[in-house]
């Protein structure tokens, strides 16, 4: 789930408008006048409206079926084929009405701004390391909880590290501190989908949801970043876990498994080196994500090899309440 | 807030007109908030009371079965965004000024963003990406992630299907991961400055 998702950024950039004030004032002064002017004239809009009106057209999500077209021979990734074929002898978990799926992981993110922000840093730009765990309960009905934690930061450069607590950044960034935040309503990123468990139909879907314009990372890496995005913290039937492996497995990714996970990566130049590696346990649910800047960077200081964004997950688990599950 | 309770106001302002003002109450900030992210503050203030002039006079219409007034109201407002913007044709300039707004002293961090980006580039990528982007996914963009509304929402508001507010969604949200990762643009951008000089 990406509560934590990109629009943040825009929200952040964006900032909230002057409120409304005077606006507001003048905004009621004029509703109240179309009242007014309508009480003296003693006249309704028009006929009213009773009675059932005609039911809200339900939600239905046109997913085009575009052709799967075989472009060349693709070789079979071995791992992500028997990775696939286990986790389709998986059971399927019942999720009792009202129950959550419970995770808990764990992130780190990159976290960049102007340098001036640091009291005797003379760098233009200055970046830090973010650690949070994040327990997260998520009912079929759109409610989601989140308890987050954040914790200190780890700082590529001392100096930067004594003018962050110096200037108080981390209380802005709320180290040490719970936030629990509930969601309502529709939150899935992707509500009402039916994911296929036939991979050419799921191909062709994921093909049709990551965008095909230029500046965009390659299609490998944005397939990868969708079926990391299915699966993150929530139950996802095995058969779809299965069927979103074996999409996996058609593309040019680099493929490492261990007796206990599989670790997909793909290696792309989005002007810089970037390193982005999904892992599986072996019933295909997602257990790490991580992407790794290869080049250093000098402004701001970013040593080579640096995780810029790591998140670990336990697999879901269904719990009764908004407790985390007993050990 | 009681939710449920917009259909039964807006019912009964049809005999009361005055009970519509607790429907302005309830909403008028958030769709000022909506408007003035799309047209500026001042322009913003308008719209926000011509929804809500538009909205009364056209109470009748509202489906007495939906659950909130809010796409309702969202929808008119984003028809007079599209009205102002098509009258004054400056519309992608203003979108761009909005997004480049400066941002409260304390908004300085840009936290989940894996990029060496600075506030400024992201602003003014930010401008440039909404500017470039299709009419349709930015509408659903600010419908859904600045003025809160729910998929279903955005979809009741624009009159759409829910499945294309979330693959506009998602469109959209890749572009703008496009721009947090930054990492390597930013570096690029510099040689390339560097490489002119």
């Amino acid at each position: 789930m990406s509560t934590s998702d990109e629009f943040e950024v825009l929200r952040r950039a964006v900032g909230q408008p002057p409120p409304a004030g005077v606006r507001r004032v003048r905004a009621r002064e004029q509703l109240d006048a179309a009242i007014d002017a309508e009480v003296a004239q003693d006249r309704p809009p028009t006929r009213r409206r009773r009675g059932v009106v005609a039911a809200t057209a339900v939600a239905v999500v046109a997913v085009a079926a575009v052709a799967y077209l075989a472009v060349g021979s693709r070789a079979p990734a071995s791992a992500l084929q028997e990775l696939a074929e286990a986790a389709r002898q998986v059971d399927p978990i019942e999720v009792p009405p009202g129950a959550f799926a419970y995770t808990r992981s764990e992130h780190v993110v990159l976290v960049g701004g102007p340098g001036d922000q640091f009291p005797g840093v003379e760098e233009e730009l200055v970046a830090y390391l973010l650690p949070t765990t994040r327990e997260s309960w998520i009912r079929d009905d759109g409610y989601v909880q989140l308890v987050t934690d954040t914790h200190p930061p780890a700082f590529f450069d001392p100096r930067v590290e004594a003018a962050y607590f110096e200037a108080g950044l981390d209380r802005l960034d709320g180290v040490g501190e719970t936030v629990t935040t509930v969601f309502g309503e529709v939150t899935d990123p992707f509500p009402g989908i039916a994911w296929p468990t036939d991979r050419d139909k799921l191909e062709a879907l994921m093909e049709e949801l990551i965008p095909d314009e230029a500046g965009q990372p390659p299609r490998e890496v944005q397939l990868l970043e969708l079926a990391a995005a299915i699966l993150r913290e929530r139950i996802v039937e095995p058969t779809v876990r299965a069927t979103l492996v074996e999409v996996l497995a058609t593309l040019d990714l680099e493929v490492k498994s261990t007796d206990d996970a599989v670790t997909v990566t793909v290696t792309y130049d989005q002007g810089g080196q970037l390193r982005y590696s999904v892992t599986f346990d072996n019933e295909a649910n997602l257990i790490t994500e991580t992407t790794i800047l290869l080049d250093a960077s000098d402004e701001p200081y970013i040593p080579a090899g640096t995780a810029i964004r790591h998140s670990a997950y336990t697999p879901p688990v269904i719990v009764p309440d908004l407790q985390p599950p007993l050990p | 807030m009681d939710e449920q309770g917009d259909a039964r106001i807006i019912l009964e302002s049809l005999e009361d007109p005055a009970r519509f003002a607790e429907i302005f109450e309830r909403h008028h900030d958030a769709v000022y908030r909506y408007a003035a992210y799309r047209v500026g503050a001042e322009v913003g203030g308008d719209v926000a009371a011509e929804v809500f002039l538009r909205a009364f006079a056209t109470r009748h219409r509202f489906r007495s079965n939906a659950s909130s007034a809010r796409p309702w109201l969202f929808g008119i407002a984003t028809n007079l965004v599209r009205d102002h913007f098509r009258k004054t044709a400056r519309g992608h300039r203003a979108m761009a000024a909005a997004a480049r707004r400066e941002p409260p002293a304390e908004v300085v961090w840009f936290e989940d963003v894996d990029s060496r980006v600075d506030a400024e580039r992201v602003h003014a990528r930010l401008a440039d990406a909404l500017k470039a982007m299709r009419g349709p996914d930015r509408e659903v963009l600010f419908l859904y992630a600045l003025a809160g509304l729910t998929y279903r929402e955005v979809a009741e508001a624009l009159e759409i299907p829910v499945g294309t507010v979330q693959s506009r969604l998602f469109r959209v949200r890749a572009k703008l991961r496009n721009i947090q990762r930054g990492i390597g643009e930013s570096e690029g951008e510099r040689s390339t400055r560097d490489n002119e000089h």
